[in-house]
């Protein structure tokens, strides 16, 4: 089983322990950032720093709403990258657009168990 | 029932503003860009009580559309709170020098949301507490050069501010300052309560009940603060005493980044800062003056 990317026992207890509401907010994760991973792609093979950087500042704030840690801190890391100018921001670019893919696969997955219980 | 403007480019992030302030008995409308939030203010400026504000958005961001507001006098009584990571003072540092009085730590938790969101709506009823009360006073303070006005209650205190606000130009801004002023020498001066107790007491929602319980305490409830006016040809001073033990001012008269996220302790810095053309602290801290500065001939 691949490790998880978020901390559920703390995301539910950020929002009260209201699991209805957990669901909805994922649900629209799932809707409004699908497409982020290709996003950051896009970005990097273009060598758009500035595009790189205003995702990476989004998916830092989802890390952090979403209790998912380890993508908050590496977000962080690739915008700081971005904004300063540095090479490596387009490398960082393509592990963020890997692990947000992994998040999404874990929040459609936990949608999915929700929907069946 | 207030209604907030929430303004953010992400929809999960406006998913759980409305589940933290909901219950509360807030009317939220909701807006994904700058321009969109614009647009809406600009079409019913008398309609929001608030503004929630993110930073970083596309097309027209939190900046700009803060320094729209404050730049046009329809939004002076609109507080705006900005929302932004906690971990770079630079940007709260911009925010605070731009206007914005209230700032939230993203990510988000609700219960440092609704205690800022209820700083910032007390401060807009309070700034129309104060208008209300100042009207009709102006003809009458105008014959004034020199009175003394005894205060013990955060009551009076608000009606003296508003009341000889109407004295100078920049009356709303100086209502304001006035206000934090002589509400700092009845609370933190005569009653004692320090910065960190108003922060436990705001959290716990129990702050006006110990101003009543102090303001009747033996020990207390004899002490009163004195608002002292000079009315000159070029200028206006207010000076304050209260009969507490004094602060240290002097960390106070600048917007302090390590202190936005707080739910007080920026009304001194402010007032300094749009209010007034000085303010002086004397001693030990229980002695200030504040002062006006009339474009002309005043009499």
């Amino acid at each position: 089983m691949p490790r998880l990317l978020i901390d559920w026992a703390a995301l539910s207890e950020r929002f009260g322990g209201r699991q209805a509401f957990i669901d909805k907010l994922i649900a629209t994760v799932l809707g409004s950032h699908g497409d982020t991973p290709a996003k950051l792609r896009q970005a990097a093979a273009g060598q758009d720093l500035a595009a790189l950087a205003f995702i990476a500042h989004s998916l830092k704030g989802l890390g952090g709403s979403l209790e998912a840690q380890g993508l908050r801190a590496l977000a962080k890391e690739t915008e700081a990258a971005a904004r300063a100018g540095r090479e490596e921001a387009f490398k960082f670019a393509g592990d963020l657009a890997d692990m947000q893919e992994s998040l999404l696969a874990e929040l459609a997955g936990h949608n999915e168990r929700e929907r069946s219980v | 029932m207030a209604q907030l403007l929430v303004v953010d480019d992400e929809p999960f992030n406006l998913e759980i503003i409305a589940e933290f302030l909901s219950g509360r008995g807030h009317e939220l409308a909701f807006a994904q860009d700058g321009g969109e939030a614009w647009q809406m203010l600009e079409a019913a400026p008398e309609r929001f009580s608030a503004v929630i504000l993110d930073r970083m958005m596309p097309r027209m961001d939190g900046m700009e559309v803060l320094r729209r507001l404050k730049a046009d006098a329809r939004f002076d009584a609109v507080p705006v709170i900005m929302q932004t990571a906690a971990t770079d003072p630079e940007e709260v540092a911009e925010g605070l020098a731009a206007g914005a009085r209230y700032y939230l730590a993203k990510p988000l938790r609700i219960g440092p949301l609704n205690r800022i969101v209820d700083a910032a709506l007390a401060e807009r009823h309070s700034r129309q507490e104060l208008t209300r009360l100042s009207t009709g006073m102006k003809e009458l303070l105008g014959m004034t050069r020199h009175a003394s006005y005894r205060f013990r209650t955060l009551g009076q205190a608000r009606l003296l501010a508003a009341t000889l606000a109407r004295l100078c130009p920049n009356e709303g801004a100086v209502a304001m300052g006035l206000s934090e002023l002589v509400f700092n020498a009845v609370e933190h001066g005569n009653l004692g309560i320090s910065y960190a107790e108003k922060g436990q007491l705001l959290e716990a929602g129990t702050w006006q009940e110990e101003i009543e319980k102090r303001l009747a305490s033996p020990e207390l409830a004899g002490r009163w603060a004195e608002l002292e006016i000079i009315q000159e040809t070029e200028s206006i001073s207010f000076t304050i005493r209260d009969q507490g033990d004094g602060f240290a001012w002097e960390g106070y008269l600048d917007m302090a980044p390590d202190r936005a996220f707080h739910s007080h302790g920026r009304g001194i810095a402010l007032a300094r800062q749009i209010a007034f053309s000085s303010l002086e602290y004397r001693g030990r801290g229980n002695v200030v003056t504040a002062t006006v500065k009339l474009p002309g001939d005043a009499t």
